[in-house]
């Protein structure tokens, strides 16, 4: 199980000598556990700090504050022997998987790398575990013994998700791994996902803005906004029924074929600068719910009875009216 | 695709076929007995080619102590090529190692790296060669290390520069990030990726060597007599350069030969080489 608690992750933007450098936090107090089996999905804008979130879960970026627990120990520091050994427990599908693989290598050695970094199997088993990963994935002994720019870019994330999968990882962060496939391959990675999360007690940190591939998917839902969760909870819950206005706001945006006339709730303007963040909370410059307390008070996260956090002043009224 | 093969490049098909002749030359005169190189045949010095009236038994000439031009001159082609062949590959290892060891360390080794580069890159390379063989004496293997000096610093900027950007964000990180030590990640990814570029690099710096090893030799301060390369005949030939311009001339032709061929075999890698990416 991995656990993260109240972590955050700031860099420091360098200014002009005369003045003071700006801290921007792309990471602010989260908290997110991932029990075995089990899917979470993170949703939000560009920029919002999901990416960030999960390269700190999986221990690639050391965090400012706050830690992460795998199996009740704390992740080693990246770099270290200790921090080399435990990554084929804890791997990473790519958001850009052409740059993730090197272009000299044919695409059967790039998934056996891992075998060979972390000395499993002898040379055969080695060969079945990545023709198994291959098959899963859906790739052809033809396309696995190509060079990555020879292959479609779904043909390449496929083999980015093969070379994750070969090491049985304990958690996998999928950072928005299906952006680059078409619908027909979608849907089979999504199964493979599935299956393999199934034989291997695999807990998966599912990153998209995709929010039906996230319906499909993920047991539980969490939404980051400006580098905090503002809202938490199990799949049905937070997209049937949304508790906070820019989770509503997510959830209106997507289309559904059939559904005339939907109210889809349109943010005005862009998210807030960082570096900049507004007082209070961090969204009420944008809510069409804001009160004067939101202008001055950053809210916390609740939690329902029903497991669905929320960090709103006024979520609640809204969702009771709801009701 | 095409137009990168060899077939289209005729400069580089003209390279190949004078380096090609150039190693068999060479052979050649690793099987040639030292005697018939330094035989010394007072009678018959000063002969000019056999097509401006010349014998048949000195084709292209004898020199000021009557030794044959075509048998030196195969011998300086051995002796020049050598130490820029051996050099070169010295400076791309240095290069190379430096390179990688200042992207992998940054900080304060990656600083002291970039000095030297700087350095090496802005004092003339002759007042460095100039210095160290007149501290310490002149042998066959400094001058091969201090040959090798010139160029590693272009070498290392290559490599440091694209093993960094491999390491940011990319392949390399990407490879980290499932495991891999150092060792693994420089040798069998950042390597085989950037051979390309290095190996360019290399070509540019061949010919640069071979010139300075010339003039170097030429000012007499490379290869002393009696061993022989291109730039020390281009220097002796120099007294006699009215009364036997050959002497002079040959050694030239071929260390301008040598260059521009190596050069335009380069200029092709580059193509060639050149990342076949969407």
């Amino acid at each position: 199980m991995l656990r993260c608690v109240n972590l955050s992750l700031s860099y420091r933007i360098p200014g002009p000598f005369w003045r003071k450098s700006t801290r921007v936090f792309a990471v602010n107090d989260v908290s997110i556990t991932l029990p075995p089996r089990q899917t979470l999905a993170l949703v939000g804008e560009s920029g919002s700090g999901k990416s960030t979130t999960g390269r700190l879960l999986l221990g690639l970026e050391t965090p400012d504050a706050g830690y992460v627990m795998l199996n009740g120990t704390r992740l080693p520091k990246p770099g270290t022997r200790r921090w080399q050994k435990l990554r084929k427990r804890l791997q990473l599908v790519y958001q850009s998987p052409l740059a993730a693989l090197d272009a000299r290598m044919k695409i059967s050695d790039a998934v056996r790398e891992p075998l060979a970094i972390h000395n499993i199997g002898t040379p055969q088993e080695r060969a079945l575990k990545v023709g198994a990963a291959l098959e899963a994935v859906g790739l052809t002994l033809e396309q696995s013994s190509r060079y990555p720019h020879e292959l479609s870019g779904g043909q390449v994330q496929r083999a980015v998700l093969a070379r994750a999968m070969v090491t049985e990882p304990e958690v996998m962060v999928c950072d928005e791994p299906m952006s680059a496939l078409d619908v027909s391959v979608q849907a089979q990675v999504m199964n493979t996902l599935l299956e393999m999360q199934k034989r291997m007690r695999m807990a998966i940190l599912f990153i998209s803005h995709d929010l039906r591939l996230v319906r499909q998917i993920a047991h539980e839902v969490a939404v980051m906004y400006l580098g905090r969760i503002v809202e938490q909870g199990p799949t049905e819950l937070v997209l049937h029924r949304p508790l906070h206005p820019y989770t509503r706001a997510l959830v209106s945006a997507v289309p559904v074929i059939g559904a005339r006339g939907q109210q889809r709730i349109v943010l005005a303007g862009d998210p807030p600068d960082p570096s900049r963040p507004p007082n209070g909370c961090p969204f009420h410059p944008r809510c069409s719910l804001a009160v004067d307390r939101c202008r001055v008070d950053r809210p916390a996260l609740r939690t329902s009875a029903e497991g669905q956090s929320v960090a709103c002043h006024v979520a609640e009224i809204g969702a009771e009216a709801s009701r | 695709m095409a137009n990168r093969s060899l077939r289209f490049h005729v400069g580089a098909q003209i390279g190949i076929a004078w380096i090609i002749l150039m190693l068999g030359l060479t052979a050649l005169g690793l099987t040639m007995s030292a005697d018939y190189v330094l035989n010394i045949d007072l009678a018959h010095r000063l002969q000019p080619p056999l097509m401006f009236g010349g014998n048949s038994v000195n084709i292209l000439g004898t020199d000021e102590l009557g030794r044959d031009m075509a048998a030196r001159l195969i011998k300086s082609i051995e002796v020049s090529a050598g130490i820029a062949f051996c050099a070169t590959l010295l400076g791309l290892f240095i290069g190379t190692a430096a390179g990688f060891v200042a992207a992998e360390a940054r900080g304060v080794l990656d600083q002291l790296v970039q000095g030297l580069i700087d350095f090496q890159a802005s004092v003339p390379f002759l007042i460095i060669a100039l210095t160290l063989l007149a501290f310490f004496g002149n042998s066959i293997v400094l001058f091969v290390c201090l040959m090798s000096l010139h160029g590693w610093e272009r070498h290392a900027r290559v490599a440091r520069s694209m093993a960094m950007e491999a390491n940011a964000l990319g392949y390399a990180s990407a490879v980290r990030q499932l495991g891999a030590n150092t060792m693994r990640v420089y040798a069998l990814h950042i390597l085989p990726n950037i051979a390309g570029p290095l190996i360019v690099s290399a070509t540019l710096a061949f010919p640069e060597i071979v010139l300075l090893e010339s003039g170097l030799s030429f000012l007499g301060l490379g290869v002393q007599p009696p061993l022989t390369s291109l730039g020390a005949m281009v220097g002796f030939g120099r007294d006699y350069i009215d009364v036997a311009p050959w002497m002079v001339l040959l050694p030239s032709a071929a260390i301008l030969l040598t260059t521009l061929s190596i050069n335009l075999v380069g200029d092709w890698l580059q193509d060639w080489l050149a990342p076949r990416r969407r």
